[in-house]
């Protein structure tokens, strides 16, 4: 179906702030996060994918990672949104609400007529 | 059996990296240690003993090639595996270009410069060695024939058959001996250069 096709871009695309609104406030390490996204159905169809997204973000600069010590085994790399990360996250913040009540507006309008 | 376990780890991982060929080396091993410690974080909530939920907790994880697509996807692309056209033409015009009055030479020069494949120093190679190219050892070749050539006159005395006298026209033999070693030496080295640019660019 189209509508599948669509939210599935649309899912890719938006993920990434997903994941910098998770990492804006505090830090997480891989697993926590991808366990936080997981709050949400369907917003994260393989787990794996997390890391090469990651991966991106730190080497754009909208991310960094620190090793930790951990009590539970080897030591984890923690995440956290860096300050060009939080920008990037505020505008487009504000980018998606004026977006998604432009779609809303026509959709709820169409169910209405 | 926590043997047949980590062989499912140990199989999915090496799924994982197999899959990332092409990657850079450091990103490749930067995903496999990372979705490695995602799977040890998830192990650890698990029952011991757990096959099936090992087996559940790893289709989570994902399709090894998932993952690595969307590791190529990111992947900044690199500059095309050997030669772009214009390095390919710098050291053509740098080895021959000098044929062309010079000119070609020069455009040469203008490509190896304007190229961000080389160094400088790599540049200042091709510039120096050898100015004009394969033009210049020719061209002092041309001048080693003209001189050594002119040495040698037909001297004939009428009614008999002309002999050759190849006599010194007053230049001193090692000059025309230096000479032709300097082609020779002059070539060797713009295609030394040639090749050493040519080994640089990729």
């Amino acid at each position: 179906m189209v509508a599948e096709g669509l939210i599935a871009q649309l899912r890719r695309g938006t993920l990434q702030y997903c994941v910098l609104a998770l990492l804006a406030e505090e830090e997480r390490y891989g697993f926590d996060l991808v366990r936080a996204l997981g709050e949400v159905d369907g917003m994260v169809t393989s787990e794996g994918t997390i890391y090469p997204l990651l991966s991106r973000l730190r080497r754009d600069g909208l991310v960094e990672s620190t090793w930790r010590e951990s009590d539970a085994g080897p030591p984890r790399r923690y995440y956290v949104a860096t300050k060009a990360g939080r920008a990037a996250l505020k505008a487009f913040d504000a980018e998606w609400s004026r977006f998604r009540d432009g779609v809303d507006h026509f959709l709820e309008r169409k169910a209405r007529a | 059996m926590s043997a047949t376990r980590d062989r499912l780890v140990d199989d999915y991982l090496a799924r994982l990296d197999a899959a990332l060929a092409g990657l850079p080396a450091e990103r490749r091993r930067e995903i496999v240690a990372d979705v490695a410690e995602h799977i040890e974080a998830a192990r650890a909530e698990l029952t011991p003993g757990d096959e099936a939920g090992l087996r559940t907790l790893l289709d989570r994880v994902g399709d090894p090639e998932q993952i690595a697509a969307d590791a190529r996807g990111d992947q900044v692309p690199e500059p095309a595996l050997g030669r772009e056209g214009h390095e390919t033409w710098a050291i053509v015009l740098l080895l021959a270009g000098g044929f062309l009055f010079v000119a070609g030479w020069l455009v040469g020069v203008v490509l190896l410069w304007s190229s961000n494949r080389w160094r400088t120093r790599d540049k200042v190679i091709g510039t120096l060695f050898v100015p004009g190219g394969l033009a210049l050892p020719a061209f002092l070749l041309g001048l080693f024939l003209v001189t050594s050539t002119s040495v040698c006159t037909s001297a004939g005395i009428s009614g008999s058959t002309p002999t050759r006298h190849c006599t010194s026209s007053g230049v001193p033999q090692w000059e025309h001996i230096g000479l032709l070693a300097l082609v020779v030496g002059l070539t060797a080295a713009a295609i030394a250069a040639a090749v050493h640019l040519a080994r640089r660019s990729r």
